[in-house]
């Protein structure tokens, strides 16, 4: 899709001052804005596995580290392995003399072809599970590292509660969970008979002893120099470091390694607090329950065709607008100067931050987003078309009509080139400056936005200014 | 127009062994042997130009597979024309091409791989998808060759053999193609 929608020629400046593609941009409704993953909040909505669709959790996720019980990753390539069946034959249980045929269960990676059985496990007699985890030596002082630092955590807890009535509440709801404490242990402290609230004092938290560093390093081993390396036995980096457990340097130490899982994510407006992106809870599902997406309602801009570009020589090129709205647009394209936006940019940076003192929800973390600096240096200068243009509403249905029963436009031939259904053609006129290599043009695209949100009180169009920016294509020397 | 019923023997001279299922809709040039039990779908090539092609027992040669005996261009006929000898229990994927000087046993040609001119695969080698081997060179017995890195690892046991398959495919080929017959010996 993203090659659909010209990501790589076609870019908006989002509110942040990015430069994104219509596919990485999103539209809040509410703020009338172009928000992008820069200037949105993440939030995770479900965990899940990639493989099995099996969603857990953050608790149960948190206790697994994050990886799935059932599936693994080829350790040598990080393909997904798959359960290969086969039959065996071994001596039957009642009569020794005679055989019978078992099945066995083992894991083999389609793309390297990577099996079980190369680093000498044992096959399994049930398809899933039943996989003997590797033992962590180090596994004694993680956990002492970690029970340490869920007491220093308990410690923190404490001091906060004590300094609770004479400061405000913080709202870093989240540091309850510094250091995975489990949220069940804050809890019990905060009532004066738990175990923990005595033993929270400093001679507690105290009984770790650092380790010493040390200037002796074992030597290398003998044969290091006259050994031949055989590459095919040895690891790469990406293999060792893909299980920083236990970072194996030979390919017969290598281990399945358990599936990372993913997260579905919602997207919400920082300035707004309305969720531009939310998928549907189950992890099978790829439908969203809400998607702003750019393309839903930004008037979607395409080079029709390459042109050639010479230093100097003004050239014609002619973009497509396409209204993806069920309703009529007005257009126009106004000259873009890099120079206004980014004062425009802070100027709204300031505004919302004035927006945010008045704020008296203390709920709500507003986070400004600083306004980024992006290189918004045009190559060519740029004849734009003027006068505005209608952009007829989409129709899904227009394709399906016999004759064209689409209204007739006043257009003026200056303007449009062309007009089919909801799709317009319009000629720009580009001269590449000099020693410009790559022609990059710039313009503001003024459209009427019809508001879709109910409760709009307000006039239902609203003038919006979206730059965009077109890389139009390498320069040829004359 | 009718598919042609047999193979012209001014462009080709197939030696099929009995028990080999070898379909007429592939291209056939030049002096080729078939061993037994091996499959040959339509549509693959097998082009002997600069010298035979003996192909061993097993085999399994799919769809637009293309095992080609041809000299790099611009060298000279060499004497005696070199023989391309593939052994036992190869499996050519789909859209492979072989223009290996050798090809021993049981190797593994994923589909879309590349095996250039002057490459010899030893026994239980597998050249991943897309893989391309271009460079003259003997590939070491239980290589896997895969991604698009041409990563290389060495397998502790050769690949698993296509035995089921072939069974199925010698049942089944037969009733949708026209088949090679292996020529009747003339008495002496």
């Amino acid at each position: 899709m993203a090659h659909l929608f010209q990501g790589d020629r076609i870019r908006l400046l989002c509110s942040c001052g990015l430069l994104k593609p219509i596919t990485a941009i999103y539209f809040c409704r509410h703020c009338l804005k172009l928000r992008c993953g820069n200037c949105v909040s993440h939030e995770v909505d479900t965990l899940f596995c990639p493989n099995c669709l099996e969603n857990m959790p953050s608790t149960e996720a948190r206790l697994k580290k994050n990886r799935c019980a059932n599936c693994f990753d080829c350790p040598s390539c990080g393909h997904t392995l798959s359960t290969r069946a086969t039959s065996i034959q071994t001596p039957s249980p009642e009569d020794p003399s005679k055989t019978v045929a078992r099945k066995v269960y083992y894991l083999a990676c389609t793309s390297c072809r990577w099996t079980t059985r190369d680093v000498g496990l044992k096959d399994q007699t049930v398809a899933t599970g039943g996989w003997v985890e590797q033992d962590n030596e180090h596994y004694k002082h993680l956990q002492s590292l970690l029970e340490h630092y869920r007491s220093v955590a308990q410690q923190e807890k404490l001091e906060r509660e004590k300094k609770r009535f004479s400061h405000r509440k913080s709202s870093y709801l989240s540091l309850s969970d510094k250091y995975s404490l489990p949220s069940i242990l804050g809890r019990k402290s905060l009532t004066p008979l738990s175990p923990f609230a005595h033993k929270g004092d400093v001679s507690q938290t105290s009984e770790m002893t650092p380790l010493e560093a040390t200037a002796e390093v074992e030597g290398l081993p003998e044969d290091i120099f006259t050994e031949e390396v055989v590459l095919s036995s040895v690891t790469t980096m990406e293999q060792r470091l893909s299980s920083p457990e236990w970072q194996p340097e030979k390919t017969a130490d290598l281990y399945p390694l358990h599936k990372h899982i993913l997260v579905k994510r919602s997207l919400r407006c920082r300035h707004c607090e309305h969720n531009l992106s939310k998928p549907e809870y189950n992890p099978s599902s790829i439908k969203f329950k809400i998607q702003l997406g750019a393309f839903y309602h930004v008037p979607e801009v395409r080079m029709v065709r390459q042109v050639e570009l010479k230093t100097g020589v003004e050239t014609g090129v002619q973009l497509s607008l396409c209204n993806p709205t069920p309703h009529d647009m007005t257009v126009a394209l106004l000259p873009f100067v890099p120079e206004a936006s980014e004062v425009s940019l802070q100027k709204a940076g300031e505004e919302s931050v004035e927006g945010s003192s008045l704020n008296t929800s203390s709920l709500v973390r507003v986070v400004e987003i600083p306004p980024e600096r992006t290189d918004l240096k045009l190559t060519a200068d740029v004849a734009l078309p003027q006068g505005q243009l209608i952009l007829a509403a989409r129709d899904d249905t227009a394709e399906y009509d016999d004759q064209d029963s689409s209204p007739n436009y006043k257009d003026d031939p200056q303007v449009v080139a062309w007009r089919r259904a909801n799709k317009v053609g319009v000629n720009l006129l580009v001269t590449p400056k000099p020693d410009a290599t790559y022609v990059r043009v710039g313009f503001v695209l003024r459209y009427d936005y019809t508001n879709t949100v109910a409760t709009a009180t307000e006039s239902r169009t609203v003038t919006l200014n979206i730059p965009v920016m077109v890389d139009v294509g390498p320069v040829t020397q004359s | 127009m009718s598919a042609p019923k047999q193979l012209d023997p001014s462009v080709c001279n197939v030696k099929v062994t009995p028990g080999a299922v070898v379909c007429l809709e592939a291209d056939y040039y030049g002096e080729i042997t078939i061993g037994s039990r091996t499959v040959i779908h339509p549509k693959a090539r097998i082009i002997a130009e600069a010298g035979p092609i003996i192909i061993g027992e097993g085999n399994l040669i799919e769809e637009q597979a293309q095992i080609i005996n041809r000299l790099p261009e611009g060298s000279e006929p060499q004497d005696p024309p070199p023989v391309m000898v593939i052994g036992n229990n190869n499996v050519f994927e789909v859209d492979s091409y072989c223009q290996a000087s050798k090809i021993g046993d049981n190797n593994i040609l994923e589909a879309k791989s590349h095996i250039g001119w002057g490459v010899e695969l030893t026994r239980g080698c597998v050249i991943g998808s897309l893989c391309s081997l271009v460079c003259p060179q003997t590939v070491p017995e239980n290589t896997v060759i895969y991604g698009d890195e041409l990563h290389r690892r060495s397998q502790a046991e050769k690949p698993a053999s296509q035995g089921l398959q072939l069974d199925f495919l010698t049942k089944i080929l037969p009733n949708y193609h026209h088949l090679i017959k292996p020529r009747k010996k003339v008495a002496a």
